[in-house]
C-alpha cells in the first residue's frame, strides 16, 4: 500500500521571514547580482541611512544569509557584502515562491 | 532631481572634451614622430591614444549605466515599502516585488564593472604596445629600453589604483573570469618576454603575434565583463 501524497503547501509558506522586511529584501536583491558589493553602493541603491542598512545587514548576517567583510582601501575603512551559499539558496527559494504566487493567480484568472 | 543630474552632465561634457583634446594631441605627436623619423615618439603617442580611447569608451559606458540606475532608484523602495509587513502578498504584489528585485539586481550589476573593464583594456593596450615598443627600441637604440618599460609600469599603476579605489562591487562570477584572463595574460607576457630576449630576439613577427594574442585576450575579457 503506497503512502498518501503529502498535500502541497501554499507558496506563501515558502517565503523567507528574513526577506519580508523591505530593506532586507532590497538589500539581498541588490547583492544577488554581484559577487561582492561595498556598503556605500548598496546604501546608494536602496537610498537608506547608514544606520538602517547597518542594522538590517547585521540581522541578515546573523541569519547566515549575508557575509560581511571589513577591510581598508588605503587608510579608509570599507565594508563589503556578499551572499553566502545558504543566502543564495534562500533568495532563490523566496523568488520561486513569489513567482508561484504571481503565476497562480494569473492561471486562476484564465480559468 | 534636476539639481543632481545637471552637474554630472556638465562634468561628462568636460571629460569628453579632455579626452578628445588628449587624443588630438597624441595624433599630432604621432604625425610628428613619423615626420621626424622617431619610432619612440610614434609608439608612445599611439599607446597613449589607445589608452585614452579605452578609458573614454569605458567611462561612457559606465556613465550611461549609472544614469539608468539613477532612474531605477527613484521608484525603488516605494513599491517594496508598500508591501512591507504583508505576510501573504497578493499575486499583484508578488509581481511588483519580482520586478523590483530584477531592477535592483540589474542596477547593482550594471554600475559595478567599469574599473575592471578599464583595467583589462588598459592592461591589454599597454602590454601589447610595449611588446612592439621593445622591438622598436631593440632595433634602433637598446639603451632606451627602460623608457617604454617605465611608461608601461606607470600606466599599470594608474589602472590598478583606479580599480582598487573605484572598484566598489564586482559582478557575479567576476572572480572566476578575472583569474582566467589574468592567467592567460601572464602566460603570454612571460612567453613573449622570455622568447623575445633569448631565441627570437629582434623578430618582428613574434612581437606582433604576442601583441595580437594579448589584445584578443584583453578584448574578450573586457567584452565578457561588460556583458555579464
Amino acid at each position: 500500500m503506497s503512502a498518501p501524497e503529502p498535500h502541497e503547501e501554499h507558496p506563501r509558506l515558502k517565503l523567507s521571514d528574513q526577506l519580508a522586511h523591505p530593506v532586507r529584501f532590497s538589500m539581498v536583491a541588490a547583492i544577488a547580482g554581484t559577487d561582492e558589493s561595498e556598503f556605500g553602493v548598496i546604501r546608494d541603491h536602496l537610498q537608506v541611512s547608514d544606520s538602517v542598512l547597518s542594522r538590517q545587514a547585521s540581522q541578515l548576517e546573523e541569519a547566515g544569509i549575508v557575509k560581511i567583510r571589513k577591510g581598508f582601501v588605503g587608510k579608509r575603512p570599507r565594508t563589503w557584502f556578499s551572499l553566502t551559499p545558504k543566502g543564495r539558496d534562500v533568495w532563490e527559494q523566496h523568488l520561486a515562491a513569489l513567482r508561484e504566487i504571481a503565476n497562480g493567480e494569473a492561471t486562476a484568472d484564465r480559468l | 532631481m534636476q539639481a543632481t543630474v545637471e552637474p554630472r552632465i556638465n562634468g561628462q561634457r568636460y571629460a569628453w572634451i579632455a579626452y578628445a583634446m588628449g587624443i588630438a594631441c597624441m595624433a599630432a605627436l604621432f604625425i610628428t614622430g613619423l615626420a621626424l623619423g622617431k619610432p619612440q615618439l610614434t609608439v608612445m603617442a599611439s599607446s597613449m591614444a589607445v589608452l585614452l580611447g579605452a578609458v573614454w569608451a569605458s567611462t561612457a559606458a559606465s556613465a550611461r549605466k549609472r544614469s539608468t540606475g539613477a532612474i531605477v532608484r527613484q521608484d525603488t523602495g516605494i513599491v517594496v515599502a508598500r508591501e512591507a509587513g504583508e505576510a501573504q502578498p497578493s499575486a499583484q504584489a508578488a509581481r511588483e516585488l519580482l520586478n523590483e528585485a530584477s531592477r535592483l539586481e540589474s542596477a547593482a550589476r550594471s554600475g559595478s564593472g567599469w574599473p575592471h573593464i578599464a583595467m583589462l583594456l588598459g592592461l591589454g593596450a599597454i602590454t601589447s604596445l610595449s611588446m612592439l615598443a621593445f622591438w622598436f627600441v631593440g632595433r634602433f637604440d637598446e639603451s632606451l629600453v627602460a623608457l617604454p618599460l617605465i611608461a608601461m609600469l606607470i600606466w599599470l599603476g594608474i589602472f590598478m589604483v583606479f580599480m582598487m579605489v573605484f572598484g566598489r562591487s564586482t559582478k557575479r562570477g567576476f572572480g572566476r573570469r578575472w583569474m582566467t584572463f589574468m592567467m592567460i595574460w601572464a602566460g603570454l607576457w612571460v612567453i613573449g618576454i622570455l622568447l623575445a630576449s633569448t631565441l627570437l630576439t629582434g623578430q618582428l613577427w613574434f612581437a606582433i603575434v604576442i601583441a595580437t594574442a594579448i589584445t584578443i585576450n584583453s578584448v574578450i575579457g573586457a567584452w565578457l565583463e561588460a556583458s555579464a
